[in-house]
């Protein structure tokens, strides 16, 4: 009887895809291709993709039907993060604009809002 | 036989639950992070303490630890008990480098005056990345026990605890890629 051999598709695709998504956001970013909103928009892009890559090649989600129930509590998870993260961010945001103690930040809102007096 | 693989898939679910969980304290870090990263009470941007080559060093370390952890599992039909914990080892072996490098960073940054303490920048600093290496190091105890596990007891037996494992190796690659892009990358770009 012959051993069966093990199946290493998925984690070569994984692999390299991997290897080639965080090199390209590396050079992106060290080579200055790119900049400003442009440059965060096209990293986060890349980081997202390689965490598709990962999560379909690596952890096997969406590979059989079965697995089904992860697949629903990872996009739970995900409206989770997304909630705390950028609520957090939000808020904490909004919260320094609120904070008028000095006359710079007055000034600063006075700026930004448009405020003709 | 039934019986046995519908309590895997149990297992599994479960432990995919506990990953998620694990998800949402690494959330609060990075929401914690994001909101602290300029605080530097007037000292450098965290960014000026990067140095990219090293923490790609540490990328690419991590992302091959996450294949030779998927080979590990792949190997399990071929009934080697040798190639399983050759594969194993190969994880154990990136895993340490990773976190010795990690910790060399570390240190390097208190002994410049840039700790914790600093500001509150490095403070979440260093508890997102740290607790990422706190991750690591729990899984390389983890990846030992097996290695042990295996050696005295066969495959068979460890078969199922690899698998969840492999599934905690990879969820922290992600959360890697995360730490990479969000906090060294972002870093780098200002």
């Amino acid at each position: 009887m012959i051993a069966p051999k093990p199946n290493l598709r998925n984690s070569n695709i994984g692999l390299v895809t991997s290897l080639v998504l965080t090199l390209t956001a590396y050079v992106f970013v060290v080579e200055k291709y790119l900049s400003g909103w442009l440059l965060t928009g096209f990293i986060a892009v890349l980081a997202i993709l390689q965490l598709f890559v990962q999560f379909r090649f690596f952890l096997h989600i969406g590979e059989k039907i079965s697995e089904k129930a992860k697949t629903k509590f990872l996009m739970f998870s995900i409206l989770c993060v997304s909630i705390i993260v950028f609520g957090s961010i939000w808020i904490m945001n909004n919260l320094n604009y609120n904070m008028m103690h000095n006359p710079e930040s007055v000034q600063n809102i006075i700026d930004d809002e448009l405020i003709h007096h | 036989m039934q019986h046995k693989i519908h309590d895997a898939q149990k297992n599994s679910l479960g432990f995919w639950i506990y990953l998620m969980s694990d998800c949402m304290l690494f959330a609060t870090l990075f929401a914690a992070f994001a909101v602290l990263r300029n605080n530097t009470f007037g000292d450098v941007s965290l960014g000026s303490l990067v140095n990219g080559g090293y923490v790609l060093t540490q990328t690419i370390l991590l992302l091959f630890s996450s294949y030779t952890a998927s080979v590990a599992v792949s190997n399990i039909v071929t009934g080697s008990l040798k190639k399983v914990i050759f594969w194993l080892s190969a994880t154990m072996a990136l895993g340490i480098s990773f976190l010795v490098m990690e910790i060399n960073e570390f240190t390097q940054l208190v002994h410049e005056g840039h700790g914790w303490q600093a500001n509150a920048a490095m403070s979440s600093f260093f508890t997102l990345v740290g607790t990422h290496g706190l991750h690591i190091a729990v899984g390389l105890i983890w990846a030992g026990t097996l290695v042990w596990l295996a050696n005295r007891r066969g495959l068979a037996k460890v078969e199922n605890k690899l698998k969840l494992f492999s599934m905690y190796w990879h969820f922290l690659d992600v959360v890697w890629i995360c730490i990479f892009t969000v906090v060294y990358l972002r870093g780098l770009m200002s």
